[in-house]
Order: C-alpha cells, then structure tokens, then sequence
C-alpha cells in the first residue's frame, strides 16, 4: 500500500497494510549482508489466519469469519469488550488507561523512542499512538455520551469491520509491552497499555490469544504446575540429572537441595531454564551453596516454575497464576522467595501480584541479583576476574530494569568481574527491549519469529554489534552478551541463529550467575561451554 | 457589568471544573502497580533503581526524597524537559506556548494586584507587569500559532489530529491575538488592562469596543471549556506520574498501602467478562479469588 497509512485506513480492503522491505541497514560487518528472506505467507493461512496487517501472524486461534453474521458477531464481541475496559470489570487499570486513553497531546515523542517503530523504517501502524488512537475513534463512535457532536469533533470515522478488529488484534502483538514509550512522554501516558488492553478483549472477552501463551502458556501451567508441562517426577529427575552433570563438569560433587523444610529461602526459576540452560540453574546451585544460604527448590506443583504468561495477555488468567503460587509457596514452610534470571517472572511475582491479596497473606519476594552483587561486593566467594578476558555487554531485561528498577546489582557484578565489560548505548532504564517482550520470545509459528528477529529485536542486535564494533569481526574473540532473564536469551539465541552471528563471529549470549560461576577462582575449567 | 460577572462565573467554573476533574481521577479505583524508573523520589538511586536493589528489601527503611520528586515536577512543568530532549523542534512551539501561559498567569495576578491595592504606579511592579504581558501574548500566540501551523503542515501529524485539537488551538491562538491587540494597543505598560481589570473586579466593566468584548467572550469561554476537555492535563499529569508512573508503594503489612489495598479487595465486580476461561472466575478487578 502507498502512503501514508492513518488509523481509519486500519480496515481498508488489501491483502496486506505493511511490508517490511525496507527496514533500516544494520551497523557493521551486517552493512554488507543481505537481509534475511522474511518467512512468506502460504497461500491457505489466508483462509486460518489474519494476515493482512503485515503478513505475520500472532493470534494463531482468529479464524477469519465465513460470512457476514460471523463477522458481524466478532465485531459485537469486540465492541462489548471495549466496553467492558472502562467498567468496574476492569479497576485494576482504570486510573492509567482514563489518563492515557483522555490526555494525549499527540506530540509523538513517543515515536521516537519506540525500538519497533523505529526498526519498522518508521511504518506507521508501529507509531505507538496508532493502536490508541483507533481505540479511542471507536470507543468514541460507540460509546460517546455526547452523540454527532462529540463524534464530529474527535473525527470518528473508523468502520468497525471485521478488517479492522482483526487488524488491531494482530496490532496489539507488536509491541512488546516495554513502556520505553511512556518514558518519554512529557504527560506520563504510556501507550502499551492500549495494546495490552486490546489483547485482554480479545482474550477475555472474545476467546482469542496465541495459542503459546494461552493454550499451552498459561492454561498449561494451571493443569499441571508448568508452561513446560513438566510435572513433579520429571522435575525431580532433570534436578538429578543437573547434580551428575554439573558435578561432572566443575570436577567437584554438587547438591541440589529440593523441598528443604524450613529453608530460609525458596529458589524460584523460570521452569524453562532447566530443559534450554540447564547451566543457569546449576551455576545458582554452586553459588548459593558456596555462598553458604540455606536456599531450597521446589517440587509442589506451581512453585517449580516462576513464569506467569497471563501478564502478557489476560488480567484474569494472571491473576489465577499469581494466586496460586503465593498460596502453593506459603504451604513450603519457607522465609523468602528469591526469583531467578527471568525479567517477565520477576514483574509477575513482585509488581504485578503485589496488591491482588492482602498484606498479611503473602511470603516476601525479592530478585535474586542483589543477593548475588553481594557474593561479590562482600567477598563472599572468591574470584578472579583474570578468568573472564573476553569482551562482555549487558542487556537490561525491561522488566526488571525499567519497570522495578533493578539496575546496579548486575552491574557491580560485571565491572567486578569482566575486565573487558562495556555498556551498551543507551542502557539501564533507557534500555531497549530484546524484541521478545511481552510473550514475543515463545511465539513462533506460524511466521512471527520473522517478525520477531528481524523486526522487534533489530535494535537490540544493532546495540549489540555497537557494543562490539572494534572485536565484531575477530572469530577467535567470544564476544558474550549478558543477558539475566529467560525470554531475553531466547530472543538472542534466535537472532544470533538467523544472523548466523554466533557461526560467523563468534558472538554468545548467556545469563549472569554463568559469568559469575566462571570467574570463580576455585574452578579448575571454564564454565562457559563457548571456552571449553 | 455582565463582562464582570462573566469573569467571576469563568474563573470559579475553571476552578470547580478543575477540581472535579482532579476528584474523579483521584476517586477512581486502585489500580495494581505499573512504576517506571527512573523515579525521582528513589533516594540516592540517581541511576534510576528502586528500593528493590536491596536484598530483603522489606526489612529496611524506605530512603524517600520528596524533593527530588518535586525538583523532577518542576523541570517538567517549567520547562518540559522529557519534550525537550524527546521531540526538540516540538519543543520549539510547545514550550513557548506554556511558558507564555505561565508569564499571563502571573500578569493576571499582578494586574488583580495593582488594580485592587493602587500598586500600578510602583516602576518595578509596573515593569513586571509589563514583561509578564508582553512574553506572555508575545510566546503563547506564537506557540500557539507554530504549534497549529506544524499540524497542518505536517502530514503524520495531520492523520492523529481531530477537528477538536485543532479548534482548541485556533481558539487559543484567537485569545491571544485579539488580547494583544487590545492591551498593547496603547504601549506596552499594560495600563488599560489594569483599568479594565479594576472595572471588572468592581463589576462596573463595559467593553470600549468589538474587540474587547470579543477577546473577554474567548478568556471566558476558555476558562470553562479547557477543565472540561483535553486542555486540562494540568490535572492529569499530576495523576499521570504521581500515581501512575511513580507510585511504587508496596502492599507491606500495616502500610497505608495495606489498608488501600484491604478496601479495594472489598468491592465486588458488577461487571465480568464472556471468555470460557474467564467463567466461573471473577473479572479481573482488586478482589481476591483464593483457587
Ligand atoms: S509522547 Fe505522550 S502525549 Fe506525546 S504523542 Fe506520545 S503518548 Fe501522546
Ligand atoms: S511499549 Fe515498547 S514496543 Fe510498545 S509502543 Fe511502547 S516503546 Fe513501542
């Protein structure tokens, strides 16, 4: 489509509004390779799926409707969900959404800060204020109080069309919840709570939400304890396997304590770690025991896996996940829960969850991270810095940085032990999102890891050969890429893969407690696979 | 003496209005958090960490810097600073506008002032006023003319602007013009508007002219209609950061959080939503469904 494209044009009749042909050039050595091929569209998703916003699909479960009716009830859903956002069904987010739902002043500061806006090549579906501006055109042609007048006034000439509502659907899965936008705005507006409300409709309402978060995230996880779908045996088994490994690989014995009764603290990983970096929780398990903590893991059902996908999505299905976990935990005899390296668990377990139960029925939550700068600052383990020659960048997981303020513990680490260590520009709370925020790391099929490598996380990947510019091309260099939370090193591993970064030039990507653990100045081998 | 009255309904409906719009947003529900950093009121987290950087944190003191907060409050409402680093050619029409605002704030109070204690005459109050009057008309018709002028002009601005933004501005621009013709009409001292302003007070006010009588007619609609639209982020802003983007009080034992958090648990939903999953669960509201 030529133009520029408005928010009434969000229903027009083409096979597809964006095209991602032209997306800015990434620094060097990628300034002279071609952009990878982005995943075609097959011709029979068009019958299954919404492809028309950009040829990308996130919510797998929107049929297309068959006729007119089918379309006409979608449309209704939708509408009455909108309705709903601004009802008593919906307190938890009334005060920030009527503020940034009425102040606007349409300045677009928060263009500019945007990663995925600015990677799209500044196509304007991406413009953060494009999904609440088409909310509130049709929350103003249907539910104005004040009639024509209103209506004429604030230009409310969106069709409410199933071309539309599926679009804005789609929409509301590309932007990754990171509030780098609202940051910047001079009036405290934070456009990603349009697109999270938007994906809340279309969950709550309408029944309708990628299938990795939905049917196999969140639904899993209230079955049987895990979006893994691991339960208590299989659990108890990948422990087992991580003590002989582990013992193997540092050539001394280690224990895994599980279900301690009356352990000071609980330690709650993201489940995912132990099936892709089974080396994350094994490296907590060496420092928490050198460090001498009495800490335990779990295998009661919820309290094995921190993640809570509902946060992405669906207010509801958050809020079952959160409840169950505190009540699951309290049942552990422990003192504390410390969460492991996963940003969106951390939000979940110590923003999110904090006002939905009282006061008085709830462990203590804290990140592991201080504990861990600790380790260091406090000389509670030696190291020796000499062990970690190699270039090394931090990502600052939004989540736990942005949005809890978490930022120096994993820094006092790093200048510790890395000689070599270089922020990224920009960093800490201006940092930008990997690209896999809000759920974007787990969703793949049919085609959203096009999106998602070459897209959303395109400004993080330049931020990272930025960071590298004089070593980027020596093979023989690891170039490491701290990355302390689970999606954020999905997202990496992914572009790295589809870049080939890690083939070509030796670029890796890992956690925090790895670097740490390698450092070590008792361990006689590298623990970083990459050096061994 | 209607162009009297008419002042004082204006200036007490700007401030009912205004109160009423700060009384809903404060009366609507409590929501979960959603803090971004940096916040200003993080003492000694100059790097933009929060209390949560401490292990057990629920064990220390919270270090709070009301100032700060306040320090970051000012810079934004003086001289819109997150604009100015984020958008600076909007800050180029923006902030003039604003401050232009600010400057005929001031003079309004300094011509109340002057009319009501004879203080017209002191030189220093005088050229106060003057300066006030003068940047002020000078940088809010300006602002507000640029401010229009890029909106039109620009086409990815022009796609998100309604016809109500656009009127906003044009009545703005409107004020400002027809007030500086009419009070610098005679020199920049702003004497007949210290007249005028004296009338008005004592109700015995009539307009000399078109222009007057139309200038005042826009002051006054603008009075009562900015509380009532877009216009009054004034109010919302407050709320924005206050208790949006910096309020990070945690849910802890016998805080006044605790006890926030304890009356909102109380209210019960009317509302819920149609999804399968969602049913027989409550909706997503502040009560706690115990599964
Ligand atoms: S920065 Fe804020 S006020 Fe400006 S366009 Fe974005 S949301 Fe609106
Ligand atoms: S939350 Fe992040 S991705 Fe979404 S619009 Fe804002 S800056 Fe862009």
């Amino acid at each position: 489509m030529s133009g520029i494209i408005a928010p009434k044009d969000l229903g027009r009749r083409t096979e597809r509004l964006i095209n991602y042909d032209s997306l800015p050039p990434l620094p060097a050595p990628y300034d002279q390779w071609p952009e990878p091929k982005f995943a075609e569209i097959k011709p029979e998703w068009r019958e299954k799926y919404c492809t028309s916003l950009d040829g990308c699909v996130a919510i797998d479960t929107m049929r297309p409707p068959a006729s007119d009716e089918e379309k006409k009830a979608f449309v209704e859903k939708f509408l009455q969900g909108l309705g709903k956002l601004f009802s008593d069904a919906n307190n938890g987010v009334r005060q920030p959404l009527e503020l940034s739902f009425e102040y606007c002043a349409k300045c677009n500061t928060c263009s500019e800060a945007c990663h995925v806006f600015q990677a799209s090549g500044g196509q304007e579906p991406h413009r953060p204020i494009f999904r609440a501006e088409v909310l509130r055109k049709l929350y103003r042609s249907h539910f104005s109080g004040m009639g024509a007048l209103r209506r004429a006034l604030s230009a409310s000439e969106i069709d409410a069309t199933w071309e539309t509502i599926g679009r804005l659907g789609e929409l509301a899965y590309r932007c990754n919840l990171c509030r780098r936008c609202a940051q910047a705005c001079p009036l405290g507006l934070d456009n990603s709570l349009f697109a999270k409300e938007i994906r809340k409709i279309f969950s709550q309402e309408m029944g309708l939400a990628p299938t990795p978060l939905h049917d196999k995230g969140s639904m899993l996880q209230l079955k049987v304890g895990s979006s893994t779908g691991i339960g208590k045996a299989a659990f108890l088994d990948m422990v087992e396997f991580l003590e002989d490994d582990t013992g193997e690989r540092i050539g001394q014995s280690i224990k895994i304590p599980v279900d301690k009764k009356g352990a000071d603290i609980l330690l709650y990983h993201n489940a995912g770690e132990f099936v892709a970096w089974p080396e994350n929780p094994a490296a907590y398990a060496i420092l928490f025991n050198k460090a001498g903590l009495d800490w335990t893991l779990s295998s009661e059902v919820m309290t094995y896996d921190s993640v809570n996908y509902g946060i992405w999505y669906d207010d509801i299905q958050a809020k079952k996940i959160a409840l169950k976990q505190i009540e699951a935990m309290k049942a552990l005899g422990i003192r504390r829960v410390v969460v492991g390296e996963c940003g969106h668990a951390h939000k979940a377990a110590l923003i999110v969850s904090d006002r939905l139960i009282r006061a008085e029925e709830r462990l203590p939550v804290e990140s592991s991270l201080p504990l861990l700068a600790e380790m260091v600052t406090k000389k509670q383990i030696r190291f020796d810095p000499a062990k970690n020659p190699f270039p090394v960048t931090l990502h600052d997981p939004c989540n736990l940085v942005r949005q809890m303020g978490v930022v120096k513990p994993q820094r006092d680490i790093l200048q510790a032990l890395c000689p070599a260590f270089r922020e990224m520009t920009p960093h800490g709370v201006d940092n930008y999102c990997c690209g896999g925020g809000s759920g974007f790391a787990i969703m793949n099929s049919p085609n959203f890891s096009s999106f998602r490598n070459q897209v959303s996380g395109r400004m993080k990947f330049a931020q990272i050969l930025n960071a590298f510019t004089l070593e980027m091309t020596d093979q023989s260099l690891p170039k490491y890429v701290c990355a302390p939370c689970s999606n954020c090193k999905g997202t990496l591993r992914e572009i790295f893969e589809v870049y080939k970064a890690t083939e070509q030039y030796n670029l890796q990507y890992g956690g925090l407690v790895e670097i740490m653990v390698n450092a070590m100045a008792e361990l006689k081998q590298p623990y970083l696979e990459f050096l061994q | 003496m209607l162009f009297g009255i008419g002042a004082y309904v204006a200036a007490g409906l700007f401030l009912a209005l205004s109160a009423l719009r700060a009384y809903r947003l404060n009366r609507l529900p409590l929501h979960g958090r959603m803090e971004l950093y940096p916040a200003p009121a993080e003492k000694g987290r100059k790097h933009g960490g929060s209390y949560l950087e401490e292990p057990e944190w629920w064990t220390k003191p919270r270090q709070v810097s009301h100032m700060a907060e306040l320090a970051e409050m000012g810079g934004e409402i003086v001289f819109i600073k997150r604009l100015f680093h984020g958008s600076r050619s909007f800050w180029l029409a923006s902030w003039p506008f604003h401050f232009g605002m600010y400057c005929l704030f001031v003079w309004t109070l300094l011509l109340i002032l002057t009319a009501l204690t004879g203080a017209g005459n002191v030189e220093a109050l005088r050229v106060l006023t003057a300066l006030c009057g003068f940047l002020g008309f000078l940088l809010g018709g300006a602002g507000s003319l640029i401010l229009l002028a890029r909106r039109l002009a620009d086409k990815r601005l022009r796609i998100y602007t309604t016809p109500q933004e656009y009127l906003n501005l044009i009545l703005l621009f409107a004020a400002f013009l027809t007030g500086a013709c009419l009070w610098f009409g005679d020199g920049l001292f702003s004497d007949s508007a210290r007249l005028a302003m004296r009338n008005i007070l004592t109700l015995s006010y009539t307009p000399p002219g078109v222009l007057a009588a139309v200038h005042l007619l826009l002051v006054y609609g603008l009075l009562i209609y900015i509380p009532i639209g877009k216009m009054s982020h004034y109010v919302g802003k407050f709320f924005a950061y206050h208790r949006f983007l910096w309020d990070n009080a945690a849910n802890l034992k016998n805080s006044g959080m605790a006890a926030q958090v304890d009356r909102a648990l109380k209210n019960k939903p009317q509302t819920v939503w149609s999804a399968p999953h969602a049913n027989p669960a409550p909706a997503a509201g502040q009560e706690g469904e115990k599964t």
